[in-house]
Parts: C-alpha cells; sequence; structure tokens
C-alpha cells in the first residue's frame, strides 16, 4: 500500500533497490525464461497495448476503410493528442520518481494565457519563452521545495497548486477567452512537415527525448530507484531529494511549454480548460506503464497508451457510437491493460 | 522553530492580504457593474422617456413583460430548398458536450437531415477544447459539405475552421453569441439574442418588483452568450430603473457549476440581504441555485428567473416549486431543424436566413397545464418546413 501521495504500480519491487529492475521482481523481462508459457506471459505483459492498440487500428480500418483508414483521420489523430501526449510525459517524469504532479495542466494553462495576452500587447516569442519558462521554473521548485524539504505530501501539494493556477489563469485573462493570437507563437506550433504541425513533431521529439533519458541515462535510472525506494536509494549513494526536486521542476517547465504551443495551435486560450487536461494524460501515463517496460512510467508506453486511447474513441465515434462509449472505452482500456499486465506478472512468476 | 514560527506568519499575512484583495475587487466590481452602460437593452423596446419616474418604469417593464409572454408565432424558412440537390450530401455536427439539449437538438438536426435525404455525422467534443478541434479536423478530413458548431466557440477551433473555410465549406455556428456577431467567414448564425434575454429577465424582476428590484445575474462570463445575458439584463435595469433598483453579475466556472454555483449564491445572499430576484442565466443552474435560497432561510422573499424552458424546471414552476419563471425555447426539436436549413443554404450557395430564435417569458400567469401549450404555432413544425423547402422557389 503505497503512502499517500506516492506511486506504487504494479510491483515495483525491482525498483525499490538500486540494483533491481522493475516490477519483475529483478529478472526482468529480458531475464531466465523457462518455456512456452513464460514466453507469453511476457510478451503479453510487455506488449499487451501495442497489440491491442495494433487490432484496433486494423479491424477499424477494414471496418470503415473510406473513413478511417485515411491520412486525413490519422494526421487528425495525432495532431489532437499532441498536447496531451506533452502532458503525459510531463506526468511519466514526476511518476517515475514515485511522485504525483496534478499541477501540470494548471501550468499549462497560465503559461497558455500569459504567452496569449504578452503576444497581444505585442512581446517578442523570446520574451514569451523566458517567461513561461521562469514561471515553469518557479511552480516546479515551489512544488518540489514543499514537497520534498517541507514533507507536504505530493498530492495534495500539487492539487492545491493546480486549483490556485486554475484561478490565476481567469484572473490573468479577465474571466475572458483570449482569441485572434497570431505571429511567431503560431508560425512555431503550426509550420508543417509531411503535412504535420509542429506541434505533433515536438511531442514525438519529447517522447524520444524522454526514452533517451529515462532508458539511457544514469538520471533515467536515478529517477526509477528513487520512485522505488527513496531510503535504499538513499544509501546507495543517489541525491534523492535533488532528483525529485529536478522531476517536478521539469515536469512544470515540460507543462509550461506545452502550454505555449497549445495557444500557438489553437490561436486562442479558454481559461475555462484547466480541468480538461487532467485525466487523459495520467491515463496514458499509467497505460504506458503496463507496456513495453512494464511497472515502469516509460516514454514509448506512454505513447502507445495515448494512441490507443485516441484510437479506441475516435473509431468508435467514427462507427457512431454513443457520446457515453468514449468513457467506458476510456475506463476499461485502462482498467483492463493493468489488469491484463498484472495477471501475467503474476503467472510468469509462478512459471519462474 | 523560529523558522517555522516565522513561516507561519508569513502565511497568515498573505492569506490576510489575499483575502482583503478579494474583498477590494468585489467591491469594485459592484462599482463597475452599477456604472455599466451598455446599450444592449435598446434592443429589447423602444424607450421611453418617462421610464426614470418610478410609475413610468412599472408601467413599461409590465407592458414589456406582458409582450414576452404572449404566444410566439411559427418562424419557418423563409424560401424552399433544392431537395434534389441536397440528397446525398453529408453534413457534420460538431457537439460541444452531452446535455440533454445538446442531444435533442443533434437528435433535431438529424431527423431534419434523414427528411432531407442528408447524411448527418456528429462529433462529440465532450466539452474539451481538444475535443472540439478534433471534430472539426475530423469533418475537413472526412470531406463534409457542411458543419455545425454547436455551441462551440469559433475562436476556440480557428486552426481548422480556418481549413474548413480554405476548403470552401460553409460552417454554420450555434448558441455561441448574438445574432449580430461579425461572422468571420462562417455562413450564419442560428441563436438567440441574448441581450433581449437578458433584458426580458430584468423586465419580469422590474415588473414582478415594480421596481423597487435587488437583483444578482450569475453567468459563466468566459462565454460570450452567458456574459451578454447577463449585461442585457444590467443594461435593462440602468434603463428603466437606474436609481431604486440594483443588479449584479456574478461569475462563476462553468466547470465547476455543481460545486460552486451554490456556494457563490449563499455567499451573495449573505453579502446583501436586500437582494430579492436571482437571475442563473441558465435553467441548469437553477437546480444549485434553489437549494441555497432554500439554505439561507429565504425562499419566501426570494424569486428566481431563469433560462431554457427545460422541461424538470417548467414541471417546477408549474407545480409552485422555488423556480417562478424562466425565458424558454421554442421546441429544442425546431431548433435542430433551423440549423439543418441554415446549413442546407450554406451548401446550396444560397444566402443565409435570420433564424434567430424566438423566446417567450413563461411564469404561473402563462405557463398552462402542459409543454405543449407554450409553443403551440410550433405544433407539427416539421411538414411546415418541409412544405417550406419544397415550395417552387427553391429548384
Amino acid at each position: 500500500m503505497p503512502a499517500a501521495g506516492r506511486v506504487d504500480v504494479g510491483e515495483r519491487a525491482a525498483a525499490r533497490s538500486p540494483g533491481g529492475d522493475d516490477m519483475t521482481g529483478g529478472r526482468g523481462p529480458d531475464g531466465p525464461r523457462t518455456g512456452f508459457g513464460r514466453s507469453v506471459g511476457d510478451f503479453v505483459a510487455r506488449f499487451g497495448v501495442v497489440v491491442m492498440l495494433a487490432v484496433l487500428f486494423i479491424g477499424f480500418s477494414i471496418a470503415m476503410p473510406d473513413t478511417f483508414f485515411t491520412s486525413g483521420n490519422v494526421k487528425t489523430m495525432v495532431n489532437a493528442q499532441a498536447i496531451v501526449l506533452m502532458l503525459a510525459i510531463a506526468a511519466s517524469i514526476a511518476l517515475r520518481s514515485g511522485d504525483f504532479d496534478l499541477s501540470i495542466p494548471g501550468v499549462m494553462t497560465v503559461c497558455a494565457a500569459l504567452s496569449a495576452i504578452l503576444v497581444r500587447d505585442g512581446a517578442s516569442l523570446a520574451v514569451v519563452i523566458a517567461v513561461v519558462l521562469a514561471v515553469g521554473l518557479l511552480v516546479g521548485l515551489i512544488n518540489g521545495l514543499l514537497i520534498v524539504k517541507l514533507g507536504v505530501d505530493a498530492f495534495v501539494t500539487t492539487l492545491g497548486m493546480l486549483t490556485a493556477l486554475g484561478g490565476i489563469a481567469y484572473g490573468v485573462t479577465e474571466n475572458d477567452i483570449i482569441a485572434g493570437v497570431s505571429g511567431p507563437i503560431v508560425d512555431i506550433a503550426q509550420w508543417e512537415l509531411f503535412g504535420l504541425p509542429g506541434v505533433t513533431w515536438y511531442g514525438w521529439v519529447l517522447v524520444a527525448l524522454a526514452w533517451y533519458v529515462y532508458e539511457r541515462t544514469p538520471l533515467g535510472r536515478y529517477l526509477l530507484f528513487v520512485g522505488g525506494g527513496r531510503d535504499a536509494t538513499r544509501l546507495a549513494g543517489v541525491p534523492v531529494d535533488r532528483v525529485r526536486i529536478g522531476a517536478f521542476i521539469a515536469s512544470a517547465v515540460v507543462s509550461a511549454l506545452a502550454g505555449m504551443l497549445l495557444v500557438g495551435y489553437l490561436g486562442s486560450i479558454d481559461p475555462s480548460v484547466t480541468n480538461q487536461f487532467l485525466l487523459q494524460p495520467f491515463a496514458a501515463a499509467f497505460l504506458g506503464a503496463t507496456t513495453i517496460a512494464v511497472g515502469r512510467f516509460n516514454a514509448l508506453g506512454t505513447l502507445a497508451g495515448m494512441y490507443l486511447l485516441v484510437v479506441g474513441i475516435t473509431g468508435l465515434q467514427l462507427l457512431g457510437a454513443e457520446s457515453w462509449v468514449s468513457d467506458v472505452f476510456n475506463g476499461v482500456a485502462l482498467v483492463l491493460a493493468v489488469a491484463l499486465a498484472r495477471i501475467a506478472v503474476r503467472s510468469r512468476e509462478k512459471l519462474g | 522553530m523560529l523558522r517555522l514560527q516565522k513561516a507561519v506568519a508569513l502565511g497568515m499575512i498573505a492569506m490576510v492580504t489575499l483575502v482583503l484583495a478579494a474583498c477590494g475587487s468585489e467591491d469594485s466590481k459592484d462599482a463597475s457593474t452599477a456604472s455599466n452602460d451598455t446599450s444592449t437593452a435598446s434592443a429589447v423596446a423602444s424607450t421611453t422617456s418617462d421610464a426614470e419616474s418610478g410609475d413610468g418604469c412599472v408601467a413599461e417593464a409590465q407592458k414589456l413583460a406582458d409582450g414576452f409572454r404572449a404566444d410566439v408565432e411559427l418562424k419557418a424558412p423563409p424560401t424552399g430548398l433544392d431537395m434534389e440537390a441536397l440528397k446525398g450530401k453529408t453534413f457534420w455536427f460538431i457537439n460541444s458536450g452531452d446535455t440533454t439539449f445538446n442531444q435533442d437538438n443533434l437528435a433535431a438536426f438529424t431527423e431534419a437531415g434523414k427528411a432531407a435525404g442528408v447524411n448527418v455525422k456528429a462529433y462529440q467534443a465532450r466539452g474539451t477544447v481538444n475535443g472540439m478541434n478534433a471534430g472539426v479536423a475530423q469533418a475537413v478530413a472526412q470531406g463534409a459539405d457542411g458543419i455545425v458548431l454547436f455551441a462551440v466557440d469559433p475562436e476556440l477551433v480557428a486552426t481548422p475552421l480556418k481549413k474548413a473555410l480554405d476548403a470552401g465549406i460553409p460552417v454554420v455556428d450555434a448558441f455561441n453569441g448574438g445574432p449580430d456577431n461579425p461572422l468571420d467567414g462562417l455562413f450564419g448564425h442560428v441563436t438567440m439574442d441574448p441581450s433581449v434575454s437578458g433584458g426580458m429577465a430584468a423586465d419580469w424582476m422590474l415588473a414582478d418588483s415594480e421596481c423597487s428590484a435587488s437583483a444578482a445575474a450569475f453567468a459563466a462570463t468566459v462565454y460570450q452568450i452567458q456574459k451578454e445575458m447577463g449585461e442585457g439584463a444590467e443594461a435593462e435595469f440602468k434603463r428603466l430603473c437606474p436609481d431604486d433598483c440594483k443588479i449584479s453579475l456574478e461569475s462563476f466556472d462553468l466547470a465547476k457549476v455543481a460545486t460552486e454555483l451554490g456556494t457563490k449564491t449563499q455567499s451573495v445572499l449573505r453579502r446583501d440581504s436586500s437582494i430579492d430576484y436571482l437571475f442563473p442565466v441558465f435553467d441548469s443552474g437553477v437546480n444549485y441555485v434553489v437549494p441555497a435560497v432554500q439554505q439561507s432561510g429565504r425562499a419566501d422573499e426570494i424569486k428566481i428567473i431563469g433560462h431554457d424552458g427545460v422541461d424538470t424546471n417548467l414541471a417546477d414552476i408549474r407545480a409552485g416549486g422555488g423556480q417562478d419563471a424562466t425565458i424558454a425555447f421554442p421546441p429544442t426539436a425546431w431548433i435542430g431543424w433551423a440549423m439543418f436549413d441554415q446549413l442546407a443554404r450554406g451548401a446550396l450557395g444560397l444566402e443565409a436566413a435570420d433564424w434567430t430564435i424566438p423566446m417567450r417569458l413563461v411564469d404561473t400567469t402563462n405557463i398552462g397545464e402542459d409543454d405543449s401549450e407554450l409553443f403551440p404555432a410550433y405544433q407539427g413544425f416539421q411538414d411546415k418546413f418541409q412544405e417550406a423547402w419544397n415550395a417552387a422557389d427553391g429548384s
């Protein structure tokens, strides 16, 4: 049972010691295998979400070749989720270190509102970027200090920050939608390559960057170890507090940049959008933790989780399903993926 | 320990400062409300020179309210349509949310499409800006012949909307502001006049109070249509009863309506004990205002007028419940057909029609026994629409 405000996905037992690996108890998905059953268990555990994504995509494509299986539809699906993808990666940073950062959509909205106002008042792109980065840095630092140094619960702190930032967004915009944003901020979000806007490419670049940091650098492993067991990690000489504070700062800065890009992409900002961007990034991050690197919040898994949700919902929409079906799909996909991963790991442990 | 005490002290100072700042802004809001001079109420009625005197106010407010209570004539398509040219086209309905009102409009739009041989595709944005943008982008990607933005603010979907307009797709917006809002490339509007609606509610409050009303209007002012309704009421108060009546416009977050509106109502009533009229600008909001009024112990003194004419609220008015009046839309199905007509005109290259939605003031004096009595001229309107569409001037 994790402490309040502390994240524990499945069995992160291995990550509780710096020498461990993941929820497989240190053996990892690449550990010794004992036969076909174990291999199937491994495969389901690692690629269940990816397989579900492929099955859904192929199924909808066969069912609706003229509407679903079109480049226009694929572009629409990936473009629409670009900002959510960035927030999901932002969420995964703190989650990987064992903390919740619920304030990310609040940071996004405030920075979007500030960007829109600054652009409207004639500020240069450099100034906008500087302000947005400063806000991200500040919010991340406040979160980090309150949680790590003062010991306030992460869930409560970031929930309070989310609420406060939501209110600040209304204050900054004077309860109004800021529309008609134009200029360089729009250009950097909307330039196109292969028919896809910049914002989509930034999302993918962020995924690649997060993958590299998580999987190929000591910092990525430190985050994982800190998330798994702080005391043991501290004894191993890892600067746990700095890693945690850094994770909150990184999460807020990514969210802040996402806010700036949101304004550039939409050309407007509605201060009431904060809560619309809360659930989906976390759903994608949690779904992502059940695939590819099972039991860890990982970048490629988050990408797969995100697209599983969007493919499912878009396909259902195009099939003409009632709108409530989307909610059911979202919820069932999340619970099912987590449950399947857990079952697969258990059966693998029995076999091993 | 000393550090902790300092931190606590600083925290308390910050909280007190915040509270004082909030009080200051509340005062300044009231002041600005009182001095806010909008001219929207001029659309409600012709001005009268003696309105400023108490008697003049009562007479005019009463006259206007009586006029707004009267039966509303059916508004039908102004000209025929080339129905053969419409057949096989595909219209997209970008639905902002899942409320009953949204879904009923979609159902009626679909019904009209079926009657005209047009395919209707719906995209449920589920109340999210992301979904709204995805919906419009999807419609463009699928080669829509027309798009309806139902309570989807065009400014929030500017990027995919530009692509739709560049592709020559006619776009109709519904319930995003007043009928005089700039089109900016859109084909046409289907909406009520929010300033007029606000003025109608104000006239009812003024008439009912004999020009002594002290009121508060609740609106999610981030949405233009709600803001204009609140401002319409303010303007009418200022026009007819500038000295003896008052109204404040209270803003809230629509996303938190269930938790915020009731609390806000209680705060407003505590802040100003003279308030005797409340105007939440949508009937669904009344459901949160009524319990707050009851908890204040002043249910007998305070009257509530809403907007929309939702059936459960109409039933409440009829039963003598917490709500006293509403500004009612014609049957929802009619609005769906009106949206379809407007979009069909766009798809056929015709001129946009004036689809400003007529409203009716409903209170205990004219509510009748059944909702069908509220808009008798709208019974069987579908046949009238099809007759008009098939008229000779359409082909």
